[in-house]
């Protein structure tokens, strides 16, 4: 059998999500240059990887959910979209030619396409490499983001 | 303002915001409860209805960039020292509604509080202060009938004397009555949190208790009403005390009315009522005309519960406070609550909330007073209520004579309230005051339990050092101990009600 | 166990990686006669001089990982079903315990007179793109003609203009992608082409290609001849079945396989652009040659032939023209089918920059159309897949807010909080 995939990722709760996008701004500034959210958004053109959505009192934060089938990745033509020994689904924003292939099979409407004249490319959750520790899970107010491990 | 009377463009708050720092995220939009923000999509901006803001600052505090700020309207009347813009305003609402003006909280206008007007006494040189974090420092309160006198067996050391049941409180705080309705489960579940944690009650107010929070059975105080309710044995048996309710410092003498439209399932289930009716709470309790019907209910109730729930009466103060408690106390309650002139409420009309009743300090002094006149005060524990913002003012209640505090306004607070004023209109943006489910779900019971829960412990923690300081390391040698205080800037006449020496005699 | 690969593209890629989720140590050789494994759908890239690391799909260190040989540049001539071979052009023989099939499609080009010329191209390999664009350079091709306005043909007049070359595009039908989008979707792709400097010429058709040993000029059914130092046939894919002919396995429109991709050959699986598979749509079984649906069934077979039983969920149609300025997305159906079909439209591309139509048969939705915003389509994609019912929310489809809080909350339940997301996961209820 393979190998056995040890991996944390966001879960949304919607019972507590309070529609606040926290969520959005902060994975907005924390993958920025700037580090700066209103930079993020007016200098450097940036879009949130973590989607709130919001219908009457149902609300909810969403982000890729690294499926342990990702259809991106299947769907994806120029190898950008590659899954770890963990089960972590990562995007190469360099490689990605921007075919939107995943954004069109996405089950959860996760892989965003950010088209700007500069740049064409998709992008999703990495769940903070970089960083250690999601940032949407630390902005929370309400406790509607966990990080927890692959259920 | 188009399509709007020419008064309604002289609302209180405006909302700024830095447009260069907003990243259109619509947090504020979608946190707005009062239709004061909305998005643009032609312009790409984010604009407000002025005239809809409460000020609840919900859009402040949820701006990721900091880029919001509700300020008071610039533009005001001419100065006037009687025509206040407040006068102004409540005229302008009354001709065009021809209604009573609602409003929540508790009174907001400028009423001496006299707890500012008490000082502490400290010990120095002559008598030792105590260091709470090195010696034992005891807050644990009973509430309920204590006896005169002891009795002991033949060997003179066990005790004979039964006393009834106590409530066992490890801080000198209690949740004081918010009915599921008025505020939501959320809250009440989160209080009921705190009070298992820490060691002490929350009280279910006249809505009933939820079926959800009955495993908080033993630190729930369930309120019996003029409406009812909720109430049957069941409910009766799932307490730790009953109270019954009288009266509430904000709206004394008149009753509560929960709106149809508010009574959604899980309200109507727990008020047992249709959905949608209206829970009409009667001014007065149509079978209690004197102290005599009060005590028919009270026993009534201590029947049905098998003498095992002590029973509170829970009175507003009034002028003559202290003649109804002692009656109160021959009726045979356990405790007396008063909630004086500054507590609050989830609607009532304005002029009530403003104009009608006495402050607490004044009514624990006088209660306290009459009590030990009549050779009453250890059949009845004293509960004051109404206004009480900080560990200091618990102390000088205690100090003045209660036995313990209830605290409501408090609990709101540490959930997030900003005192906006709103909660009679059910869209509480901050989740407390409302059962929209989509407001609701603002307020997270873990999260407020905990709050709740540091807000106990903090303030346990300053009464602690308050009383190190006096050199005393028991709450019960502060009650009613009134030679601990002094008064600054009181009548003469006002320290004598209060029972207090000026500062410097 | 060894498994062999006949094909390196998507199908085998993902048969690979099939295959190592279940059995990390059995042999694996790829057969193909491609020197390298690169992204189909790219090729027309060649025409703007992509780097050629974007155009690897693949590069060489995924097979060393994942411990593949690999056998390129040949090709493999036919297959002995009884002694398990594959016999290669070279007359090396590979023997096999299970098989893969995925040699894709291959391009279809009708009977036009003169197609045999010099400078008359399809497209669907890296070297005919290659040798189209060696072709135009050395030849100075200032006018080139298009035969098909399909995603193919559309991308190369988009890339011939954006290197200054003059395209016409001839057109059997009345507009361009009739198969895949509306009326109203090939109008915005058309206008954006037109833009752009494409020529369209539509109810139309190529019916000689003139020259002497190079082409020179077309003349079209309606009698007009125009100039052309090049022209490329773009009118679709047929399944390359002429391998599997030798095995001797059933082919209908293409190879027919079972749901767990194996063919009337037992150790035979076929998967990618070679088969036909049944659309979920209309549960009818066709060729979908389509890169996402190559790579599923691909690793479908893989996981077969390493013994993990499971069965593939089956194929729809799903496109993506990548070359526009303004993304066009479509799934599934983008035409009511019958009377009963309901359609929803949100057209607001003039104002706003957004076309997205909805059909909804039976409460379930069909297919749908986004172009210009397309964020988050994939929602609808799954709902096509998955036939979850859409009654309570089909005028909601076509909102560019539409998401997973319009969705039952037990989806939502099971997917977030279950996080069940697995294959067989997303079978259809």
């Amino acid at each position: 059998m393979s190998r056995k995939r040890k991996l944390m990722k966001v879960y949304p709760i919607e019972e507590n999500c309070i529609s606040c996008r926290y969520c959005e701004v902060a994975c907005t500034m924390v993958h920025s240059e700037s580090k700066d959210p209103v930079k993020a958004y007016k200098l450097e053109n940036l879009l949130p990887r973590a989607t709130v959505e919001v219908k009457e009192a149902v609300s909810l934060s969403l982000m890729c959910r690294h499926c342990k089938h990702p259809f991106c990745f299947d769907a994806c033509i120029s190898g950008a979209i590659m899954v770890d020994e963990n089960g972590k689904v990562n995007l190469d924003e360099e490689k990605c030619v921007g075919c939107w292939n995943c954004v069109l099979v996405c089950p959860f409407g996760a892989a965003h396409p950010m088209i700007r004249e500069e740049k064409r490319h998709s992008f999703k959750c990495d769940l903070c490499g970089d960083r250690g520790f999601p940032a949407c899970v630390e902005a929370c107010p309400n406790r509607a983001l966990i990080y927890d491990f692959e259920r | 303002m188009l399509f709007k009377k020419p008064q309604v463009a002289f609302y209180p708050f405006m909302v700024l915001r830095d447009d260069y720092k907003c990243v259109r995220c619509k947090s504020c939009v979608d946190q707005c409860s009062f239709d004061a923000t909305y998005y643009d999509e032609d312009l790409n901006m984010i604009m407000n209805h002025h005239e809809n803001c409460v000020n609840c600052k919900r859009c402040e505090a949820f701006c990721p960039t900091d880029a919001i700020k509700v300020v008071k309207n610039p533009s005001t009347f001419h100065p006037d020292a009687n025509w206040t813009p407040e006068a102004i305003r409540d005229i302008h609402v009354q001709m065009l509604t021809g209604a009573v003006i609602l409003t929540s909280t508790g009174n907001d206008k400028p009423i001496k509080n006299y707890f500012d007007h008490l000082l502490l006494d400290a010990c120095q040189v002559t008598n030792p202060p105590i260091d709470p974090l090195r010696e034992p420092m005891e807050l644990k309160t009973f509430i309920g009938r204590k006896t005169d006198q002891l009795q002991f067996d033949s060997d003179g050391v066990s005790i004979k004397t039964t006393i009834g049941k106590q409530l066992e409180l490890e801080i000198p705080v209690l949740f004081s009555a918010m009915s599921y309705g008025s505020i939501n489960l959320n809250l009440q579940k989160a209080m009921a949190i705190a009070c298992r944690e820490f060691g002490t009650y929350w009280n279910t107010g006249e809505g009933g208790l939820h079926k959800s929070l009955r495993e908080f059975k033993d630190h729930t105080i369930v309120q019996v009403a003029s409406g009812r309710f909720g109430v049957d044995l069941e409910y009766l048996e799932t307490s730790a005390a009953i109270e019954i309710k009288i009266g509430q410092g904000a709206k004394p003498g008149i009753g509560g009315h929960l709106p149809g439209e508010k009574v959604n399932e899980g309200i109507a289930e727990t008020r047992m009522i249709p959905v949608g009716s209206d829970a009409i709470s009667p001014a007065p309790h149509h079978d209690i005309y004197s102290i005599e019907d009060l005590r028919q209910l009270i026993y009534a109730l201590k029947e049905a519960t098998n003498y095992e729930k002590p029973v509170f009466v829970k009175i507003a103060a009034v002028h003559n406070v202290a003649a109804i408690a002692c009656g109160i106390a021959h009726a045979g309650a356990d405790a007396i609550a008063i909630d004086g002139v500054r507590g609050g409420t989830g609607a009532t009309p304005k002029s009530l909330r403003d104009h009608v009743g006495i402050p607490i300090e004044m009514a624990i002094a006088a209660v306290d007073d009459r009590l030990r006149k009549e050779g009453l005060r250890n059949e009845v524990s004293l509960i004051a209520a109404g206004g009480f913002r900080s560990a200091v003012d618990v102390l000088k209640a205690i100090a003045l004579g209660a036995d313990a505090v209830y605290i409501g306004t408090v609990a709101k607070l540490a959930a997030g309230c900003t005192q906006c004023q709103q909660c009679h209109t059910g869209r509480c943006a901050w989740g407390i005051t409302t059962n929209n489910p989509k407001l609701a779900k603002r307020l997270n019971p873990d999260i407020v339990a905990e709050n709740l829960y540091n807000l106990l412990r903090a303030w346990a923690h300053d009464i602690k050092e308050l009383l190190g300081a006096m050199g005393i390391n028991a709450i019960e040698s502060i009650k009613g101990n009134r030679l601990r205080l002094r008064s600054w800037g009181l009548t003469e006449q006002e320290n004598k009600i209060l029972g207090v020496l000026p500062a410097g005699m | 166990m060894r498994y062999v690969i006949v094909g390196n593209s998507a199908a085998a890629v993902g048969c690979i990686t099939g295959i190592r989720k279940v059995d990390p140590d059995g042999e694996i050789v790829v057969i193909s006669y491609e020197d390298r494994c690169y992204s189909k759908p790219m090729i027309a890239d060649v025409l703007v001089d992509i780097p050629e690391e974007k155009l690897l799909y693949r590069d060489s260190s995924f097979f060393e990982e994942n411990g593949v040989e690999t056998i390129l540049g040949h090709k493999a001539v036919s297959i002995n079903r009884k002694n398990k071979v594959v016999a290669l052009d070279s007359n090396e023989l590979v023997p096999y315990d299970k098989l893969l099939i995925a040699t894709g499609g291959k391009p279809f080009v009708p009977p036009i007179e003169g197609s045999d010329k010099k400078g008359v191209f399809t497209f669907t390999e890296l070297h005919s793109a290659i040798s189209f664009k060696n072709y135009l350079k050395e030849n100075g091709a200032e006018e080139v003609i298009v035969i098909g306005s399909g995603f193919i043909g559309l991308e190369v007049a988009y890339f011939l203009r954006e290197i200054g070359v003059n395209v016409r595009v001839v057109e059997l039908l009345d507009r361009v992608l009739a198969r895949a989008l509306d009326r109203r979707g090939s109008e915005i792709v058309e206008n954006m082409l037109r833009e752009k400097g494409v020529e369209f010429i539509f109810n139309d058709t190529v019916e000689e290609i003139m020259g002497d040993e190079k082409v020179s000029s077309v003349r079209l059914k309606s009698g007009s001849v125009l100039r052309a130092d090049a022209v490329v046939v773009a009118i679709g894919v047929r399944p390359n079945t002429e391998l599997a002919q030798t095995a001797g396995v059933e082919i209908n429109k293409g190879i027919s396989v079972s749901d767990t991709m194996e063919t009337s050959v037992p150790d035979i699986f076929a998967a990618g652009d070679c088969i036909e598979c049944t659309d979920i749509v209309d549960g009818q079984k066709k060729p979908i040659p389509l890169f996402p649906l190559a790579f599923e069934q691909g690793f479908i077979a893989g996981l077969n032939m390493a013994g993990k039983n499971m069965e593939y969920l089956g194929g729809l149609v799903l496109n993506s023209l990548k070359f526009l300025p303004v993304p066009v997305l479509n799934a599934g159906v983008v035409e009511p089918t019958d009377d009963s079909c309901e359609v929803f439209v949100n057209d607001k591309f003039e104002k706003k920059g957004f076309y997205r139509k909805a059909i909804v048969k039976n409460g379930k939705l069909i297919g749908f159309i986004a172009i210009g915003e397309i964020d988050r389509t994939g929602i609808l994609t799954n709902l096509i897949r998955q036939k979850i019912d859409v009654s309570n929310v089909k005028e909601r489809l076509v909102e560019l807010d539409f998401g997973l809080v319009d969705l039952p909350q037990w989806w939502r339940e099971e997917k977030l909080k279950q996080d069940k997301t697995a294959y067989k996961d997303w079978r259809a209820f």
